[in-house]
């Protein structure tokens, strides 16, 4: 469960001080599916750092699973995201140099497991977004959609709990969008917490419950389904 | 073992990624590294050869004041059977005896401020003097001659600066010329043996510093076989002392240093190019302490390919190259040499490293994300 | 001014590794000055001494009773001088160079040593001089007494100034007249060195000393006797076409003077010796030398690299290729030029430091030779500096690059 009490960021840009998140509160249970929409520069980039523990707030609480994560250090957030989250990004995020496999594997580097152990899981995951023939193609060699799927393998090869997805759709064509939607919906109905950020009604549309927020306050919440 | 497959990766990525500008930075590197082997040939082991070939770091003194068995034939056989002939040319073999003030009448020691000479002969009167004046060789028609010649120290104050006459003892010699040496007076090996029954010292002198111990040491062996029951003083050392061997590789890893930096600039921009991946290790879970050891030892592993490269360069194109660019002749490279060269090269990229990836461990997985 | 602002901001893209370089060039290049001085010092003891005409010669050290001259100074000069005219006479030799003295003058508190240039010497070892030598006939004595400058530490005198100094045996002052100066670097003959090696550069000497002609007038002038103090050594000369045989004889015969080292010897040991000193020198500057060259390539290049995201905005913008070269061309210029205008400044005006004793680094020439030998060594420098520049900006046009970052 994602528990977040009257949150605050601010940035610094040269003397001005620009509050990007204003006393934020929201809670997620575990297997929702939410969509969280606004405007470009509304504060939804800076909430997703902050929920997927890549960046720290200036105030307010956070509590993930009863983990109390803004008194935590590097170190045990590096857990979290390794462990309990998984990130699937517009830009996709993967190295484009190495195979599909070594993307997959990335996050089994960063915590204890035998590296025999890591290929197997890295193609459970394959199989379980359907590229599993894939695993020896470098990354740039493959289309949107595919790679798309490798970085939502690699969110799923440590059985997160959470998913935080950044337009994941956003570079990809109508039809493979729907695709990845489709997929990220399955995973959904599989009992994972999914946070969707997203331009697009029509994949907000997949999501249980919609957010918007608007100069870094929460102007609507409410459940769609 | 699981970091070590990520550092390859990562490495191999920087090649695939910018392949000119990566063999650039290795080229530069093998080559920074190459240079700094070379200089460090040409200072530190150099040193030990430029230091200097004086007498007492080629000389053995046999002490005889203790045995009053001195025999002029063991002199002979030790100097018939040399062994060390390959490595080493025949020594001059010097006799020579302590005499008292007394003992010099033409010398007037008043304000003397040397110490009083000795008496010396060379086994086969070849002298290795400078002249002050005269002559500093015995020739034959000297030898021959009734009275017999003798060399003494130009510093040495006689009496009557003009005199040719010179005693020892009791006995007159021909004052042929002045050395510029300040300890003996010198005289033919036969009268040295008529005059003197007991040498005080017999000193094996070699003609270049030996700077390989274990000859060294065999030499004593050797020498100890013949005189056993007499204490025998070995040459001074002439190697650096360990101080001024750190200072000198201090300034060599300082130079060093320099030249990396230039490097780690290319490299620094090579990484930059590479930002994203360490993004998108902090994304997937690596702590920054995490990727800071991944950079650590991605920086420590290119280092010692590098040195690793270097060192094999230069193993194999020593005789053929190296040593024909060497500055003095004989340099060699021991073992503590290359360890401290690897100590340099590892320590000072891993310095270096330090310095530039402040930026990794500060930044939020945010800020490193894009 | 405009132009002059991109050219700016395009160097704070490597303030760092700007800093790095200059510092790095900066020493490279003093080192590389030290280097040259050394050498030029080298090449002109051995060529002061080729100058000098002397090749059929020997430098002769007498052997002097020390304790003799301890007790009678004068006699045992005086005794030197006979010998040294004793073997002037002799079959087979041609003259004597030798110096000698008749004490010393003081000048605004400070004690020169005067001696005395005869013939022999102005013919073999008059140097160049700012002003003139001696004048060809001897002046009268109602007038200050020709005087050449030698050495360092006359900043203060120029040629023409007539000085009045006190002349030590007397106390009484004298009129000089400077008829000139040693130029720069000021070097003197010096006949004092007996060491057991003689090379070129220890018969050269940079004391502050004052040269008399030696003439008829002079002791009379000086109000003195002829108490001369004399070097110990002197160079001597023997007759052209002289066999071997009796060449022999007669380094046989000096040799029961003292001991003696032929000219060929002298400059063969100089030679090997400068060489050796240059071996020994040369490892730590050869190191950094590299250092600066990597240093720039690596540099320029990362310069290039980092500015190339703004060349591509200035080229959408309407700048041509030529320009944006040009920009590039006149940072890496920028961080060129203060090391290399602090060494060229150096060079220049270290001919007036040294002579005014602020800085003198003995052994070491700098002089006009020195700076074209840098600006050639700098010119290399440029064109490693621009060489990336020119291959990075030949390769790709700005929209391969743009392309290039943007996938």
């Amino acid at each position: 469960m994602i528990e977040v009490h009257q949150i605050t960021k601010n940035y610094q840009l040269g003397k001005a001080k620009f509050t990007a998140l204003s006393d934020i509160s929201l809670t997620i249970q575990p297997g929702e599916m939410v969509a969280i929409q606004g405007r470009s520069g509304a504060g939804k980039t800076t909430l997703f750092n902050i929920l997927g523990c890549l960046d720290t707030m200036d105030s307010g609480t956070y509590r993930l699973d009863g983990q109390q994560v803004e008194k935590m250090k590097d170190a045990e957030l590096a857990a979290l995201r390794c462990k309990k989250i998984g990130f699937v990004l517009q830009e996709f995020a993967l190295i484009n140099q190495q195979s599909v496999l070594f993307n997959v594997m990335l996050p089994l580097f960063f915590d204890k497991m035998a590296y025999r152990t890591m290929k197997t899981r890295a193609m459970e995951a394959l199989h379980k977004v359907g590229i599993a023939n894939l695993a020896r193609h470098k990354t740039n060699q493959l289309s949107g959609g595919q790679r798309q799927r490798v970085a939502i393998a690699r969110a799923l090869v440590n059985y997160p709990e959470i998913i935080l997805a950044d337009e994941p759709t956003g570079a990809l064509d109508s039809k493979t969008a729907g695709q990845i939607m489709q997929l990220i919906s399955e995973l959904n109905q599989q009992g994972m917490t999914i946070l969707l950020i997203t331009h697009d009604d029509k994949m907000a549309a997949y999501c249980q419950r919609r957010i918007v927020i608007e100069d870094g306050k929460i102007i609507e919440d409410q459940l769609t389904q | 073992m699981k970091q070590l497959i990520l550092v390859w990766s990562r490495v191999r990525q920087y090649a695939r990624t910018n392949p000119g500008a990566f063999f650039f930075y290795l080229c530069s590197s093998v080559v920074c590294s190459l240079i700094l082997i070379y200089v460090y040939g040409n200072t530190i082991p150099a040193l030990k050869i430029i230091k200097g070939d004086a007498s007492f770091y080629r000389s053995y003194s046999i002490d005889l004041h203790e045995t009053n068995n001195f025999d002029i034939n063991r002199v002979k056989e030790m100097e018939e059977n040399w062994p060390f002939l390959d490595d080493l040319k025949t020594p001059s073999i010097l006799l020579q005896k302590k005499w008292a003030k007394e003992d010099f009448p033409d010398v007037n020691f008043d304000g003397y401020p040397y110490v009083i000479p000795m008496i010396e002969a060379e086994y086969h009167n070849q002298l290795h003097l400078f002249a002050v004046q005269g002559e500093v060789q015995f020739n034959n028609t000297d030898l021959a001659a009734a009275e017999p010649p003798v060399i003494v120290p130009g510093v040495l104050q006689l009496k009557n600066f003009s005199n040719k006459i010179f005693h020892i003892g009791d006995r007159q010699y021909r004052l042929i010329g002045r050395h510029t040496g300040v300890f003996s007076v010198i005289i033919p090996i036969r009268n040295f043996l008529k005059q003197i029954e007991e040498p005080d010292f017999v000193v094996i002198r070699l003609e270049n510093v030996v700077t390989n111990t274990k000859i060294r040491d065999e030499v004593t062996v050797y020498l100890q076989s013949y005189f056993p029951e007499n204490f025998i003083q070995p040459p001074f050392n002439n190697g650096l002392d360990p101080a001024q061997t750190n200072i000198v590789a201090a300034i060599l890893a300082i130079l060093y240093g320099l030249a990396l930096s230039s490097l780690t600039f290319i490299s620094k921009y090579l990484f930059e190019q590479n930002r994203s991946v360490n993004g998108i290790y902090r994304l997937t879970g690596s702590s920054r302490r995490q990727l800071a050891r991944i950079a650590l030892l991605e920086s420590v592993f290119l280092a010692a390919t590098t040195l690793v490269i270097a060192f094999g360069f230069h193993r194999l194109f020593y005789t053929s190259v190296f040593a024909h660019l060497n500055l003095s002749p004989d340099i060699v490279y021991t073992t503590t040499d290359y360890i401290r060269l690897t100590l340099i090269i590892i320590g000072v990229t891993a310095l270096l490293y330090r310095l530039n990836q402040r930026d990794l461990t500060r930044s939020t997985a945010a800020v490193s994300r894009f | 001014m405009k132009q002059f602002r991109l050219v700016w901001q395009s160097l704070l893209q490597i303030k760092g590794a700007a800093l790095l370089l200059m510092i790095v060039l900066t020493l490279a290049l003093f080192v590389l000055t030290y280097l040259i001085g050394l050498i030029r010092y080298q090449n002109y003891s051995r060529t002061l001494l080729e100058q000098a005409e002397i090749n059929n010669s020997v430098y002769l050290k007498l052997a002097v009773d020390d304790n003799q001259m301890a007790q009678d100074m004068y006699g045992t000069f005086s005794a030197i001088a006979r010998t040294y005219e004793e073997i002037a006479d002799w079959p087979g030799i041609k003259e004597i160079i030798s110096i000698y003295s008749y004490g010393s003058m003081k000048i605004d508190g400070i004690n020169y040593q005067m001696l005395v240039y005869n013939d022999a010497l102005l013919r073999h070892f008059s140097m160049a001089v700012d002003g003139r030598w001696f004048p060809d006939k001897p002046v009268s004595v109602d007038q200050p007494l020709p005087i050449v400058l030698g050495g360092t530490g006359f900043s203060d005198f120029e040629t023409g100034d007539v000085l009045t100094a006190e002349y030590s045996r007397t106390q009484k002052p004298i009129s000089l007249n400077v008829y000139g100066k040693v130029k720069y670097p000021g070097y003197t003959l010096s006949l004092s060195n007996g060491s057991t090696i003689i090379l070129s550069d220890y018969l050269l000497s940079d004391q502050p000393v004052i040269l008399v002609r030696d003439e008829p007038s002079l002791l009379s002038r000086l109000d003195t006797s002829d108490q001369v103090m004399i070097d110990r050594n002197a160079w001597v000369v023997f007759e052209n076409g002289l066999s071997e045989q009796q060449q022999g004889e007669l380094l046989t015969r000096l040799g029961s003077y003292g001991s003696y080292h032929t000219y060929e010897d002298i400059i063969t040991a100089s030679r090997e010796s400068h060489i050796e000193q240059l071996k020994e020198i040369l490892p730590i500057p050869l190191f950094l030398f590299f250092s600066a060259f990597s240093c720039l390539f690596s540099i320029s290049s990362l310069y290039v690299m980092r500015n190339a995201q703004n060349q591509i905005l200035y080229f959408f913008c309407g700048c041509s290729r030529k320009r944006m070269i040009g920009i590039l061309a006149q940072g890496l210029f920028m961080i060129f030029l203060p090391p290399a205008l602090l060494n060229l400044l150096f060079i220049l005006f270290y001919p007036t430091i040294s002579q005014a004793d602020w800085l003198n680094l003995h052994q070491v020439v700098l002089d006009g030779t020195s700076v074209s030998l840098v600006l050639l060594f700098l010119a290399v420098l440029l064109v490693f500096l621009l060489l990336p520049a020119l291959m990075i900006s030949r390769r790709h046009t700005p929209m391969q690059l743009y392309r290039r970052m943007s996938s």
